[in-house]
């Protein structure tokens, strides 16, 4: 690698290169495609630039930071066949001496404390502050196996999340919540593992919110007037966001928002009526404002929806959640920004990318029922259904906030 | 004694068990040291930590561990010790031996104190692993793991109780019957026992929960059981050979002693159980006897006695029913009794009295007798209202001290007074007759309100007396009728002896019926002050001359029994006529639209006659209307003939009569011809002169006592014909407004809802009412339709 | 007669004489007290703690001393124990190096003196909150031993719980 120093160019290269990552890490692709194109208009090789210049900082600062197994090339095929839960039972064979009859120090005399203190310590942290809990249990052979493979630690958690969780029945009538013991009761049906537990039964993540990206293509200019619009108006990303946040009480809040998650997530909570909105329109992306006026509404509803849509776009807006036994969530959301529907969204709790279980809610359906308005309402569309299609909803991905505590 | 190694499962074990020896007490009495409790402890601790902390590297049991269980994997530590302890417990237990000398009850009872002593112990030197691993386990839903006190008590049940529970139960039981047989026993062993049995019923859901299945099933029941059978046999065996009473006191003693007992060493549980056996056997199963001596002791009036029967019957109150019945029939029959002999006596007396028949001028003699039609001869109210009275005393006294005014026996009592009250020999002779009662009570009211009765005569007779018989009887309309009779009399002539007598009287008749029952009787009263006012008025218009005091008495037609009759139509003298006219012209002119007409048929008057002796003061007569007139007349005249007398006079001749006749009977007047025999043998041109000077001892003389007239039977015939028709006035408007609101109704639904409307006022005969019925129809209020129901016609 | 006092002897045979009242914040010693003295302490009692060296139960004996007349939270009770944060006092006493923490601790869960286990506990877990991995391997001087692929599996297999 050479070390050839680097322009002042070069630089605003790859900070526009940075920039495009960032953004398409948070979604938000049309942004993301303008700072490659720039970025790749001031240097053709930027991507090589940044991987031979940026990068050894990023994995030098991740490895201080996580460790010495950090930015490395993973043997895909190795990682795939190991079986962590055999592996954590090795370690228990093992002695934390075998490292250090080599060191002079050797480890604090804490890490000597029985197994039995240092699972209730690591209890403790799983109450207090969860990562210090991750963090500690992945320093080490002895604590990946006290912190993963106790069954009370998944005990605590499995406490932890299940009693909060909203179900509904069968037939969707009634509504219920478990009691510790009830808790207990579901173990047997898990093979007496509660890290099967936690893992195999589907559960609404608090402590943060999901959120769906929808990308969609829309052209620029029209075909007939003018060809040459067809080259200056390429076609144009239009990126809008989804949020939901659940709470253990049933109430769910929902927004829809051309707002990227910087600034819609702290504000994403039942106590705010609406996401403040500093500033609406992008520079890069004027034909936001215009895709807003259009944004995708219930195709059956009238236009002078979508007007009011505009104004709606960050409104929050609340409505009730609850789940069936095998994962499948229905949120009814009384007072959308149709005032005669009420919209009903179905979703399924899946694993995200093989390894975040529960962190992704599919879609199943998508529909609206006409409500009766008032006392005297008898119109005739009451108790209708409008379907809508789910062709372009993308699935919800969880996100962790950690300013999120059940009370906000 | 140094530690052992702490990875050493088999050595540790090896150390800790003579510990666990000196423990449990397998070493006899040896106490443990301090030292070789920690040195227990420390084993059980650095063994459980150690092996948790470095695992066992040659130990084959983890890998075979099934992979995905991640439960125990780190403290197998807990579960090989814990077997370990299961094992030796249940060992130890098995161990134990029973002394020749001593039984198997005994022997249980001083191990068991023993063993969980040192159950405690163990618990305490295996805290780090009940602390740790055993509520890990429980955590994790395994139910089968216990901390070690629990698991103590467990074996213990397992390998002692359970295989010697029969032997066991049996012996408690003996010893509890050896109790009951009054041998002194050693009562620890029973409750130490007992005990022990809550102890071991344990649920294994929840160990803090207290449970007794082992108590209840292993000794309640067999031990109730026991104790049925026990009394059930002592019971039947002491009554065979003693009486009623001393069983009851035997009872009583009984109970006594097994409530102590159960509070000494039996579970709160079982007290009620209990109490419900004991009742059974000794009470309920001998109730009949009971019911049997039960008559005895009223007749005897055994007041105690009886108390002590009722108190045994209350822990079983439906006994209690019986006895409540037998008590109401027994007074019913003792009432009955008592006043058949009453009559019995009346008519005996009665018979050797006929002689002495009608004697004519005296007061308040004391057996007045008075004639009733076609039954033999009547009762003296006095006696008669005194009898029911003193009955209902007697057992309500009996109700109060022996029954402890239980709502039960006051009702029997309440009952079997409703029922003789109107219902005996005396007021009932024949099925048919209608009940005397409310007419004696009547006349007995009537006795201590007026003001010419005897002080000595009515001594027990008073107000209270009066509403205790008046609360039973069912006709209260008819007493109402005479009392209202006597009431008017005593009013016109001024006998009251109190007013507020009269006036609590009816204050309390309201309370016990209703305003409306007394509401004509209040009406008197208030004309009897009206008619105050009027004389006041009359007076000052009047002055007054001949007459002295003129008392007019307006009195309103309904509400007065008074009738007028034509007979009496008399002719007033004009030297009498003016206060006669202002009464009519001043009362004409408060009130108009009124009528008003004279009864001369009631009423007296004062005559001051001047027929005495030189210097003696006059005479003072008390006379009829009719008689005044007479005298009057003979201002005039020193003498007339009958027939001329009788002219000025007026009324029927009858009446004339008879209002003359004590004149000449008492020599006021002198007869020409002489009468000859009982008959007054007057006619037209009979001679009368009133005599110039009168004999007698008295200054006052009453010449109105002794006229004879039909009106005291007349009267009589009177009150009942009113009592008729006032039922059956509101039968008719009770039946017209039943049908009515139903516009159609069927025979029998009818009769329904009349006969609890007339409750209040009497008792209706279905009978009765079947005759209002048919007269409605013929008035055509209502008609007969088919099917035996009525319509109302509008 | 002054009242008998408990003398708790450590394992390098230190005499440590002090008051039932005090020495009963180890309920092993109180559980002992009761099971061996039924009727109460008439004299003077030994108690030897084999595991317990004579500087460590010094300063178990000092906490104990100074909270003979604290109250605690009710022992059954879990959730009120974990969110109580570290009392004031405890926490000065606990500022020692981390053998002594360590012995401390170790002593405490030996003798079943639970607000004192309790409160060194928390203490190790402010230790650890907040810091990244490589810095706890820092803190507790331990040194990761995995391969880069065990730790990779073993991450992806159990990151998604701190989410919950």
């Amino acid at each position: 690698m050479s070390t050839n120093t680097l322009s002042p160019t070069d630089h605003e290269a790859i900070a526009l290169f940075e920039k495009a990552v960032e953004k398409e890490s948070i979604g938000l692709m049309s942004d993301a495609v303008q700072f490659y194109r720039r970025a790749f208009k001031l240097n053709e090789q930027v991507d090589f630039l940044y991987r031979q210049h940026k990068l050894p900082h990023l994995i030098k600062s991740l490895q201080l930071e996580k460790g010495k197994n950090s930015g490395y090339r993973l043997d895909e095929n190795k990682v795939k066949s190991i079986n962590v839960d055999t592996l954590l039972h090795q370690f228990k064979q093992l002695d934390i001496d075998e490292h250090y009859d080599k060191c002079d120090n050797g480890p604090s005399p804490l890490v000597y404390l029985p197994n039995d203190i240092w699972i209730h310590i690591l209890e403790y942290l799983v109450d207090d502050n969860v990562e210090s809990w991750f963090k500690m249990s992945i320093t080490c052979k002895k604590f990946a196996y006290l912190g993963f493979a106790s069954s009370s630690i998944w005990r605590n958690l499995c406490y932890h999340v299940y009693p909060k969780q909203v179900y509904h029945d069968e037939d969707e009538q009634i509504v219920y919540q478990f009691k510790n013991d009830e808790v207990l009761a579901l173990l047997p049906q898990y093979d007496n593992s509660w890290k099967k537990l936690l893992t195999c039964k589907p559960f609404v993540k608090f402590y943060g919110c999901y959120i769906s990206i929808v990308n969609y293509y829309s052209e620029g200019g029209r075909k007939e007037f003018s060809s040459t619009n067809l080259w200056s108006n390429p076609v144009k990303i239009i990126t809008y966001y989804r949020y939901l946040r659940f709470y253990p009480n049933g109430d769910v809040i929902k927004v829809l928002s051309i707002l990227p998650p910087t600034q819609v997530v702290s504000h994403l909570s039942r106590m705010n009526s609406s996401i403040p909105v500093t500033a609406v329109d992008h520079p890069a992306n004027p034909a936001a404002a215009a895709a807003a006026a259009a944004t995708p509404v219930p195709a059956p509803a009238p236009t002078a929806s979508s007007r009011q849509d505009k104004k709606n776009q960050h409104k929050i807006y609340k409505g009730k959640w609850s789940m069936s036994d095998n994962g499948r969530i229905h949120i009814v959301l009384d007072q959308g920004s149709v005032p005669y529907y009420a919209f009903h969204y179905i979703f399924q709790i899946d694993t995200l990318g093989h390894i975040n279980k529960h962190g992704k809610l599919s879609w199943l359906d998508y529909y609206a029922i006409r409500k009766k308005m008032h006392e005297l309402d008898d119109d005739d569309r009451i108790g209708e259904l409008s379907q809508f299609s789910l062709r372009n909803e993308k699935a919800f991905k969880f996100s962790r906030v950690r300013s999120y505590t059940l009370d906000n | 004694m140094s530690l052992p190694a702490y990875s050493d499962l088999n050595s540790t074990w090896n150390f800790i068990q003579p510990g666990l020896e000196f423990i449990l007490g397998a070493q006899g009495d040896q106490g443990v040291t301090s030292k070789m409790y920690m040195h227990c402890y420390t084993a059980v601790y650095n063994y459980c930590v150690n092996k948790s902390r470095k695992s066992d590297a040659g130990s084959s049991l983890a890998s075979s561990y099934a992979p995905n269980a991640d439960n125990n994997s780190y403290s197998l530590a807990g579960a090989e010790i814990y077997s370990k302890l299961e094992t030796y417990l249940t060992q130890f237990i098995k161990g134990l031996k029973k002394e020749p000398h001593e039984s198997l009850l005994e022997f249980y009872v001083r191990k068991w104190t023993r063993f969980t002593i040192g159950a405690v112990y163990m618990n305490n030197v295996f805290d780090y692993m009940n602390r740790y691993w055993v509520q890990k386990e429980r955590s994790d839903g395994r139910r089968d793991i216990y901390d070690v006190n629990t698991l103590s008590l467990i074996k213990w049940r397992n390998e002692m109780f359970q295989p010697n529970s029969d032997v066991l139960i049996k012996e408690i039981l003996d010893l509890i019957e050896k109790q009951r047989n009054n041998m002194i026993v050693d009562t620890s062993l029973i409750s130490t026992a007992i005990k022990s049995l809550v102890f071991l019923s344990i649920d294994a859901n929840d160990l803090k929960k207290p449970n007794l299945v082992i108590y209840v099933n292993s000794f309640e029941k067999p031990f109730l059981k026991a104790t049925e059978e026990y009394y059930s046999r002592e019971s039947s065996k002491f009554l065979a050979e003693h009486n009623v009473v001393d069983y009851m006191k035997k009872c009583e003693a009984r109970l006594s002693q097994e409530i102590s007992r159960s509070n000494n060493y039996l579970e709160e549980h079982t007290k009620n159980p209990l109490l419900d056996t004991l009742n059974n056997a000794l009470i309920k199963n001998h109730a009949q006897e009971m019911y049997d001596q039960f008559l005895i002791l009223l007749e005897q009036n055994q007041i105690e006695h009886i108390q002590r029967m009722y108190k045994l019957l209350y822990k079983v109150p439906d006994t209690l029913v019986h006895l409540a019945d037998t008590l109401e029939e027994y007074i019913k029959r003792e009432a009955g009794k008592t006043l058949e002999e009453i009559k019995v006596q009346a008519e005996s007396q009665a018979a050797t009295a006929a002689s002495t028949e009608g004697t004519p001028g005296v007061n308040g003699a004391p057996t007045r007798s008075r004639r009733s039609a076609g039954s033999g001869v009547a009762i003296d109210y006095k006696t008669y209202i005194n009898t029911l009275i003193a009955i209902y005393n007697q057992f309500n006294d009996v109700v109060i001290k022996a029954f402890s005014k239980d709502t039960r026996f006051i009702r029997s009592l309440d009952n079997a007074c409703r029922h003789f009250v109107n219902k005996n020999p005396i007021a009932t002779p024949t099925t048919r007759s209608n009940c005397k009662t409310p007419e004696l009570l009547a006349k007995y009211a009537d006795g201590f309100l007026k003001s010419t009765s005897k002080e000595a005569d009515i001594l027990d007779m008073n107000a209270d007396n009066l509403m205790i018989v008046f609360k039973f009887i069912n006709d209260k309309d008819a007493f109402e009728e005479h009392y209202r009779r006597s009431l008017a009399k005593r009013l016109i002539n001024g006998t009251c002896k109190s007013d507020e007598l009269e006036e609590s009287i009816i204050h309390r008749l309201q309370e016990e019926n209703s305003i409306e029952y007394t509401s004509k009787m209040t009406k008197m009263f208030s004309d009897m002050k009206a008619s105050e006012d009027l004389k006041a008025d009359v007076r000052n218009h009047v002055g007054e001359n001949l007459v002295k005091e003129f008392n007019p008495l307006i009195l309103a037609q309904s509400m007065w029994p008074f009738k007028y009759l034509d007979d009496y139509n008399l002719n007033v003298p004009s030297e009498l006529q003016a206060p006669f006219e202002k009464v009519i012209e001043i009362y004409g002119s408060k009130h108009s639209g009124r009528q008003l007409k004279w009864l001369w048929n009631h009423g007296r008057a004062e005559l001051k006659a001047n027929l005495s002796r030189k210097g003696k003061p006059p005479f003072l007569f008390t006379v009829s209307n009719v008689q005044l007139m007479i005298l009057i007349a003979f201002n005039k005249k020193n003498s007339y003939t009958f027939k001329e007398l009788h002219g000025i006079v007026g009324t029927s001749r009858n009446i004339f009569e008879a209002h003359l006749l004590p004149f000449t009977k008492y020599k006021l007047m002198d007869q020409s011809p002489p009468s000859s025999g009982p008959n007054a043998g007057f006619n037209d041109d009979t001679v009368l002169t009133i005599v110039e000077e009168y004999k007698s001892k008295k200054l006052k003389v009453n010449f109105i006592s002794n006229i004879k007239t039909n009106e005291p039977k007349q009267e009589e015939d009177e009150a009942n014909k009113e009592i008729d028709e006032a039922r059956k006035n509101f039968l008719s408007a009770c039946i017209v407004r039943i049908m009515k609101s139903r516009k159609v109704c069927k025979h029998n639904d009818l009769i329904n809802e009349v006969m609890p409307q007339t409750l209040s006022r009497f008792r209706a005969k279905p009978l009765d009412v079947k005759r209002v019925i048919d007269q409605l129809i013929e008035k055509k209020y209502i008609k007969r339709i088919e099917d035996n129901c009525y319509e109302y016609m509008t | 007669m002054s009242t008998p006092k408990v003398i708790i002897i450590s394992s390098d045979d230190e005499k440590f004489p002090v008051e039932q009242k005090v020495a009963e914040k180890s309920i092993l010693i109180k559980n002992m007290i009761n099971d061996l003295n039924p009727d109460g302490l008439e004299e003077d009692f030994e108690i030897p703690t084999p595991n317990v060296r004579s500087n460590v139960l010094s300063k178990v004996l000092e906490w104990c001393e100074h909270h003979k007349n604290t109250v605690f939270a009710d022992d059954e009770d879990e959730d009120v124990k974990k969110s109580l944060p570290v009392e004031e006092w405890d926490k000065n006493f606990l500022k020692v190096d981390q053998e002594m923490l360590y012995e401390i601790i170790l002593a405490a869960n030996y003798l079943n003196i639970k607000p004192l286990l309790e409160s060194g506990c928390k203490m190790v877990a402010e230790m650890i909150k907040g810091k990244s991995p490589e810095e706890l391997r820092r803190t507790f001087n331990i040194v990761s031993d995995f391969s880069p692929e065990e730790e990779a599996a073993i991450r992806r297999e159990n990151e998604w719980a701190e989410d919950r």
